[in-house]
Order: structure tokens, then C-alpha cells, then sequence
């Protein structure tokens, strides 16, 4: 077996320290940055939908400044993202390299990207079903969990999929100026000292996980469209 | 039981504003089942989503007997109880107010990720209420639609007249004393149209409860109603109990609403389309029965004292409220004055006599 891997892709079997540590960072920092991303996200998206004209809570002040700083984020080219947030990252979190100085501008790239999803997500949930829960006495925060979020399942699993899949390739893109992970170990080790081998394994690597993320949430979403994912049975004595 | 005064609530800006509830005033009894018509438009969804204060109307008053009013100012909301104190209206006592009254809708609007259970289940959580209460209200309330079977349904699985039975048992989770129903028949076929006014008419009888309906259909007023106001462009122009609008109605668009109920209209379309109804000469006349008259054989009996020919183009029956109310659309020919002495005769025998077009 090894070496049968070692004949048809050398370099990677000689650099599989490097190779193991950089699928690590790349988890690393999808994870963290992932979580980050879908908890300010989700508020975000959260408030954009209340507070929008017409919307529960109504606040053209909040509205206008979540939406506007929502806006000029995602106008911003990650890479120049990158370089433009490096002295904010040393400042946060005291580096701007390694896993720990990509979270920021991880997390600055993806969270309006996932605050429009969650936006669009909420804004399928038809008015009438809001307006049933305020009929029935249910206040705010009722009707933001045990209707929109509670409603919108199936398109916010969506979301998170479109999110998570456009966040790996964000992280390839921070490896690149001095992140780590995959994306730098397929430039520095594949592509600067010509070992295409590594390329390759690295494209394979990263088509392997999108496909599992991709399939996890087509799957998640189709099971939790017009029920629950688990059906739970009110016993009927 | 519900009282609205003056009513005012306006959409858009000031000067291109419109006025969606103009100046209503109107008053629901205890057990009273209160139809409110109108064509798309004229206001009905949004005065009555200004009893549940969807809406928050701009000015006026709204009375809820046991409740207390809520009074509008400037935009500003007060709340009055009985004992007259006066506050401005908190969100807690919002809360309240709309828990005392169910709403149904058009299209159910139930929560298509909860089961049946769960819906119903919504309004009784986080109410101080224990699981095994919770329940044992759920079951009741099923009991009460006839739905005990579809407990863990999803909506998805149900039909329309099936779901507006959930949103129905939904709407009366909390026992509130009044029922607001939002045109819920609109999206039904025939027979769930029929069942669920059926279920309406029974709940209002068994749990005494008010209903307050809105609806585009006269045919809805008709089966199921005691009381009826007609609206048109935000105002109310017509109100009364539903068996004096149908039988003497006042306004022009009451009069189009009870023709389109009742089959009558359909002379005024073949005249229009110039069909030859009267070429042979003769007066088309209109006649209303009320319960008074129905039963007289007035028609032969004019017919012979008269010598004019009675010539029946169009006819209906119906009951309303357990009384009979007809109509007719009847040609008369022979003598002018033997005519004009044919309609004074009716006119005395409480029939009320429209001449629609002279020939």
C-alpha cells in the first residue's frame, strides 16, 4: 500500500508531515471561523429581516447600518480583504499569520455572504404565517425562533451549505498570503517546487469534502422541507 | 362585546394617503355571527385586523367588553379599563387583548415544519401550562374540529378544508370569547366551504362564541350569519341583521351583492346586452317577498283582478335566518293603467315593487 502510494504520488508521501498539518489548519480553520460566521451571521441576517420596513421591530437606523456595512464587506475582494484587515487582525488577536490571523479576515469575508442567505432565507417565510403568531399573543423573540428560524430550516441548511463551501475556498485564498493549510501547501510545495502531484491531491482533497458538505446539505434540507427531522409522535392514548 | 367607534387608519404618505378605514363605527353583540362584505379593497381585512390591533389604527376607539378600550390619539395607543383609568397600552396588555381573541385566515397560515399537534399546541406554550395539560387541551380541541385522527399530521398532508380546521382548534386554544375570521373559506372547494361554515355556526352555538367574518361572498353572509355591515371604499354603508339588508337593501352595492347572491342580477346583464326581454311591450318589474308575503298566491291573484298577463322571467327562494325572502323579475303586459293599478296593488300587499324598465 505505501508503496503503491509512493509511485504514483511521491512528493505528497515525502511531505506528509507537511501535508497531514495542513489538512489540520485548514479544518482548524474552517471550523472556527465557521462557527464565528454562522452565529454573527445569523444575527445579522436576524436583524436585517425585523427590522426591515414593515418588518416586527421596525428601525430604519439599524437597518441602514447592518445593511450598509453588510454591503461594503461583500464589495470587497477577499484578497484585498486580506491585506486591508491585517492591522485590525493584530490587533484582535495579536498575529497576522498562521491560523490564528486568518480567522479575522475569515470571518469578516463570510459573514455578510451568510447574512444575505439568511436574509433571503427569512424572507421566504410567508407573511401570513407572522402575522398568524402575532394574532395568537406570541411577542417578539416568539415569533423570531418558533417562527422565522423555525420555519425557514430547510433554506437556512441551504445556506450554511452555499456558505461553508464558498468559506473553504476563503481559506485555500488566506493560505496564500501566509495562512497555512491546504492552499498554501498546494502553492509552496505544489506548484513553487513543481511537485504536481501535490496539486492534484490537494484539488482531490477539496473536492472530496465540498461534495460530503454539498450532499450533507441537500440531504438535511430535504428531510426537515414542510416537517421535522425527526417526526416526534404526540402519544395518543 | 365589540364596540368600534369612529375608526380611522390611513396607508402612505400624508398627501397621497389612503384612506383604508374611513370614519367606522359599528357594534358586535355577544353570540352574534357579524359578516362584513365588501369588494377586494374596500377596507374589510384591515378594520379587521384593527380589532386585534394588527393594525394600530390612527384614530378611534375600540371597546371589548370585559376588557377594557383602547383609544387612539395622534399615533398614541391608551388603554382605558372599566373603572376608567387611563394609560398608555404596554405590549404586555397587547399580549393580552389578543389572546382573548382567535383569528383564522385565508390561507391557514399553520407552521408547515409542525405537526398538527404542534400547531395547535403554539399558543399554549410558555403560557404556564404543563405538558400533560397542554395535551389534554390539544386532544379536546381536535375532539372539538373532528381532526382526533390527523394529530401527527403535517400540514402537508392535510386538505384545505382540513387545515383550516387545525387553524380553527389553533385560533381557540387560549378559550378566547371572540373569533376573527379573515375571508377563511375563500381558498376552500365547495363542500369545505360548507363544512367549515357548518363548524363556524356549531362553535358559535356550543361555545357561545362571537364571530366576527369577512368575506367576499354574500353567499357566506347568507349561510351562516345574524348580522351583516357592507363596506365600500373604507366606509360602511350599510349595516343591519342580515335578513332586513337582503330584503330591503339600501345601498347600491348592497343591492349589486344581494342580486349576485341570488341569481336576480342576471336581468340587468341581458338588458344590457340588449336581449330582447320586453319587445313585445309590458313593464319588467322587480318584486321582493318578505316573510309576510311569501306564501300568497299574489301573482294569479293579480293576474285576474287586473287582466294582465304575469310573465315569470327569473325567480328565486331562499331562507335566511329561518326565514323565507323571494324574488321575482316579472314582465307585466297588457293596459297601461291596468299595469300602474297591477303594481299599486302589489305595492299595498307589502311586496316591494321596483320597476325596472318600461316597454
Amino acid at each position: 500500500m505505501a508503496e503503491w502510494l509512493a509511485s504514483i504520488m511521491p512528493n505528497v508521501v515525502d511531505y506528509s508531515g507537511k501535508f497531514w498539518s495542513s489538512c489540520l489548519a485548514t479544518g482548524q480553520m474552517f471550523l472556527i471561523a465557521g462557527g464565528f460566521t454562522l452565529v454573527f451571521g445569523s444575527i445579522f441576517g436576524v436583524l436585517l429581516t425585523v427590522t426591515k420596513k414593515g418588518g416586527i421591530m421596525e428601525n430604519a437606523l439599524v437597518y441602514g447600518l447592518v445593511n450598509t456595512l453588510t454591503n461594503v464587506f461583500r464589495s470587497i475582494p477577499f484578497v484585498i480583504l486580506l491585506i486591508f484587515l491585517i492591522p485590525l487582525t493584530r490587533m484582535i488577536v495579536g498575529t497576522a499569520i498562521g491560523v490564528k490571523g486568518a480567522i479575522v479576515p475569515l470571518v469578516f469575508g463570510a459573514v455578510p455572504f451568510f447574512t444575505r442567505q439568511v436574509e433571503a432565507a427569512l424572507a421566504n417565510v410567508a407573511p401570513g404565517k407572522v402575522e398568524a403568531a402575532a394574532a395568537m399573543g406570541s411577542g417578539k423573540v416568539g415569533i423570531i425562533f418558533r417562527v422565522y428560524l423555525h420555519e425557514a430550516v430547510p433554506d437556512l441548511i441551504r445556506a450554511v451549505t452555499i456558505t461553508a463551501i464558498s468559506l473553504i475556498g476563503l481559506t485555500t485564498m488566506a493560505g496564500a498570503v501566509g495562512a497555512g493549510g491546504i492552499g498554501s501547501f498546494a502553492i509552496n510545495y505544489g506548484q513553487n517546487l513543481h511537485h504536481q502531484d501535490i496539486v492534484n491531491v490537494c484539488v482531490l482533497v477539496l473536492l472530496v469534502f465540498v461534495s460530503l458538505i454539498q450532499g450533507l446539505g441537500n440531504s438535511l434540507a430535504r428531510r426537515t422541507t414542510n416537517r421535522s427531522l425527526f417526526r416526534r409522535k404526540a402519544e395518543t392514548k | 362585546m365589540i364596540e368600534l367607534e369612529a375608526l380611522n387608519k390611513s396607508f402612505g404618505a400624508k398627501d397621497s394617503a389612503v384612506r383604508a378605514v374611513d370614519h367606522v363605527s359599528l357594534q358586535v353583540n355577544e353570540g352574534d355571527i357579524y359578516g362584513i362584505v365588501g369588494y377586494s379593497g374596500a377596507g374589510k381585512s384591515t378594520l379587521v385586523r384593527c380589532i386585534n390591533l394588527l393594525e394600530l389604527p390612527d384614530s378611534g376607539t375600540i371597546r371589548v367588553a370585559g376588557f377594557g378600550a383602547v383609544s387612539f390619539e395622534n399615533g398614541r395607543a391608551f388603554f382605558q379599563n372599566d373603572s376608567g383609568a387611563r394609560e398608555a397600552l404596554t405590549e404586555k396588555r397587547l399580549k393580552l387583548l389578543r389572546r382573548d381573541m382567535g383569528m383564522i385566515f385565508q390561507h391557514f397560515n399553520l407552521l408547515d415544519r409542525s405537526t398538527v399537534f404542534d400547531n395547535i399546541a403554539y399558543p399554549l406554550k410558555h403560557s404556564g401550562m404543563g405538558k400533560a395539560q397542554i395535551r389534554a387541551r390539544v386532544l379536546e380541541l381536535l375532539e372539538l374540529v373532528d381532526l382526533r385522527e390527523k394529530i401527527n399530521a403535517y400540514p402537508s398532508e392535510l386538505s384545505g378544508g382540513q387545515k383550516q380546521r387545525v387553524a380553527i382548534a389553533r385560533a381557540l386554544a387560549n378559550n378566547p370569547r371572540i373569533l376573527l375570521s379573515d375571508e377563511a373559506t375563500s381558498a376552500l372547494d365547495p363542500d369545505a366551504t360548507e363544512s367549515i361554515l357548518h363548524l363556524l355556526k356549531e362553535l358559535n352555538r356550543k361555545l357561545n362564541l362571537t364571530i366576527v367574518l369577512i368575506t367576499h361572498e354574500m353567499a357566506v353572509v347568507k349561510a351562516i350569519c345574524s348580522k351583516v355591515a357592507v363596506m365600500e371604499n373604507g366606509r360602511v354603508v350599510e349595516q343591519g341583521e342580515v335578513y332586513k339588508v337582503f330584503s330591503e337593501p339600501q345601498a347600491t352595492i348592497t343591492r349589486k351583492f344581494v342580486d349576485s347572491s341570488s341569481g336576480l342580477g342576471r336581468i340587468n346583464k341581458l338588458i344590457d346586452e340588449h336581449a330582447n326581454v320586453i319587445s313585445g311591450g309590458g313593464t319588467l318589474i322587480r318584486l321582493t317577498y318578505n316573510k309576510d308575503c311569501v306564501g300568497d298566491a299574489l301573482i294569479s291573484e293579480v293576474s285576474r283582478r287586473y287582466g294582465v298577463n304575469m310573465n315569470i322571467l327569473l325567480g328565486s327562494l331562499e331562507i335566511l335566518q329561518g326565514s323565507p325572502l323571494g324574488g321575482l323579475i316579472v314582465l307585466v303586459e297588457g293596459e297601461m293603467d291596468a299595469r300602474r293599478e297591477a303594481i299599486r296593488y302589489l305595492c299595498e300587499k307589502n311586496v316591494i315593487v321596483e320597476v325596472i324598465e318600461h316597454g
